[in-house]
């Protein structure tokens, strides 16, 4: 073994390079959203750009939640009167996809459980339902599904879309976390429940606090996906009491005027609850991903 | 293996009532939130429904993908389609493999590009758009700012307004979100290739192309398949970036079929011919899931 050392270097050199032309593509973007949404109108428009915002303020954000300087809110109902939509979105945002995240551990662990544990044959096609079921483009069932909203009176509000998201979200969720119970050994559980012990309480006491990683890598998987989702929220929702903060967010991109530093501000708002979760569970989501996508 | 007693369940017992019992819910949002719509939805595509002439409805049976097969407009958004899929999925692919194989390799700085990388899989693809607008945008965009700053452009371009540019505008913003999804996934894979393999191919005198070739990617070769099926799914229901950046424009130079879907149902409220396109994406998408779906299978049966 007697590599020269300068080869070693040169190997190293070459990685880091690769690695910083990947750093500027990835995170260049989201850094520039985040500068801009720190920049004053005049600054945005400034030329040639500043890379990095010479007096940042945070005045974007307070007008967002008005509770700037009532010039700052002048101006900004004149230029983008939709900034004021985004404090109710970010409220229904919460909110469904909440209740998203909550419904499908209610739904997904129970299918699961039996999935891993209840030894049935039957189970095999109905898990190969639910995989099918997440290959349905969700443009082909948009439109009946809003037929139905209208009938039964559920459009424009939160409910229609935590139902429609439940279906996106819990067959994939069922699909994580019954590889996630197959991995982990029963005979814990076998043995308990010889000793005695109801089905019930192997799984409160044994397999789901086990699980835990499992259980909230859907959670926040499921959460994600109602939260940044668009199809079913621009067709179904029609005033502040149900709009998400994504449609907000676009009914930007219709208007004529520049308004990047509002809309970069809605941006980054809409963009950090995602943010902040892949960043704190990086290592569940990766995990949950590589098993719903790699080991099936 | 146990002698079962009676008295009392063995652990492995089958329990099919249980087990339909705690699927029921699953199954009962499957039938309400699926099932019925798919159906719903074929039924509305074999008739001619047009919101706005409601004392028109009526059965006119093939008649709407009769129309639709015939009509310039699909062909045009098909092929735009297959322009997108094509251009975004092999991109996605390529970078996100690069950059599994990277972040497999030890170098200062990979733990900080790791942190990073998962940063554009979790931005909203309508936060996507907007910042690829804003980048992209003809007077003040970063893009032409710094393309003009190195001299490589004389005047700024107006990048989604141009039919040249604008579809791979649209391809660079999807292939950004994506990557990391890829990368994720091939990574996983990459960790799994046992160390021996290489040693072995070492011991040979394998080049390391030749290790690349002849051990990684045989090994990577089940993971990219399945990441290519995922995104050419992902690829074919793309709307939301095309809603913000292009809206199908200019002309119809970013039209992909599902952006016709959107269009013809809720800007035409053309219901039947609107759910039709749906079901011709459908139809696409089914056609993948199969292969799909028996790719895992065999793997599950194979890995028992």
């Amino acid at each position: 073994m007697n590599r020269s050392s300068t080869a070693q270097r040169v190997r190293t050199g070459l990685l880091m390079l690769a690695g910083l032309l990947f750093f500027i593509f990835l995170f260049g973007p989201v850094y520039w959203m985040v500068a801009t949404s720190l920049m004053t109108e005049t600054e945005m428009l400034a030329f040639p750009p500043h890379i990095v915002p010479q007096a940042p303020t945070i005045r974007n954000y307070l007008t967002i939640f008005g509770i700037g300087d009532p010039e700052w809110l002048t101006i900004a109902n004149n230029r983008a009167p939709a900034v004021f939509d985004i404090v109710p979105a970010m409220r229904n945002s919460l909110l469904v996809a909440t209740t998203v995240a909550l419904l499908n551990l209610a739904i997904a662990t129970p299918a699961a459980y039996a999935f891993a544990r209840l030894n049935v044959r039957a189970g095999l096609p109905l898990l190969m339902t639910y995989l099918a079921v997440r290959m349905i483009p969700p443009i082909m069932i948009v439109v009946p599904l809003f037929l139905v909203m209208r009938t039964i009176g559920l459009i424009d509000t939160r409910a229609s879309l935590v139902m429609v998201y439940c279906f996106f979200t819990v067959p994939f969720s069922i699909w994580v976390l019954q590889s996630y119970f197959k991995a982990m050994p029963g005979d814990l559980e076998d043995a308990a429940l010889i000793d005695g012990c109801s089905r019930w309480e192997t799984i409160r006491y044994i397999l789901l606090p086990l699980a835990r990683p499992g259980l909230t890598c859907v959670a926040i998987l499921s959460f994600m996906g109602a939260w940044s989702e668009f199809l079913f929220a621009v067709v179904f929702t029609k005033t502040q009491a149900s709009k998400t903060l994504p449609v907000v967010a676009a009914s930007f991109a219709d208007s004529a005027s520049i308004q990047f530093d509002y809309v970069m501000t809605a941006g980054v708002l809409t963009a950090l609850p995602p943010f902040i979760l892949a960043l704190f569970f990086q290592r569940y989501i990766v995990g949950g991903l590589a098993a719903g996508a790699v080991k099936g | 293996m146990l002698t079962r007693r009676r008295g009392w369940t063995a652990p492995n017992e089958p329990q099919p009532f249980l087990f339909f019992v705690l699927n029921s819910p699953a199954i009962l949002l499957l039938i309400g939130l699926v099932l019925y719509p798919i159906i719903y939805s074929l039924w509305l595509s074999l008739h001619s429904y047009n919101l706005r002439q409601p004392t028109r409805i009526r059965f006119i049976g093939l008649d709407n993908y009769a129309t639709i097969l015939s009509s310039d407009q699909f062909w045009s958004a098909a092929g735009n389609t297959a322009l997108f899929c094509a251009g975004s999925i092999s991109l996605t692919v390529l970078l996100g493999t690069l950059l599994a194989l990277l972040l497999n390799e030890p170098f200062p700085g990979r733990g900080l590009l790791r942190a990073v990388m998962l940063l554009p899989w979790a931005i909203p693809p309508v936060v996507n758009g907007l910042i690829w607008q804003w980048l992209l945008d003809g007077q003040h965009g970063l893009i032409n700012a710094l393309l003009l700053g190195a001299g490589i452009l004389d005047e700024p371009q107006a990048w989604l307004s141009k039919t040249s540019t604008a579809m791979p505008a649209l391809i660079v913003a999807q292939v950004w979100n994506h990557v990391p999804f890829v990368a994720v996934v091939m990574l996983a894979a990459l960790q799994t290739v046992p160390e021996e393999l290489y040693e072995a191919a070492h011991l040979e005198g394998a080049s390391l192309f030749q290790r690349f070739r002849y051990v990684t990617l045989p090994w990577l070769s089940h993971a990219l398949l399945l990441v290519l099926v995922t995104q050419t799914m992902v690829a074919l229901r793309t709307f939301d970036i095309i809603y913000v950046l292009t809206g199908g424009g200019p002309g119809s130079a970013t039209t992909v079929v599902a952006w016709l879907t959107y269009v013809t149902t809720f800007n035409l409220t053309d219901f039947g011919r609107g759910n039709a396109y749906a079901y011709l994406i459908a139809l696409v998408t089914m056609c993948l899931s199969l292969i799909y779906i028996r790719l895992l299978w065999k793997r599950g049966e194979a890995g028992r």
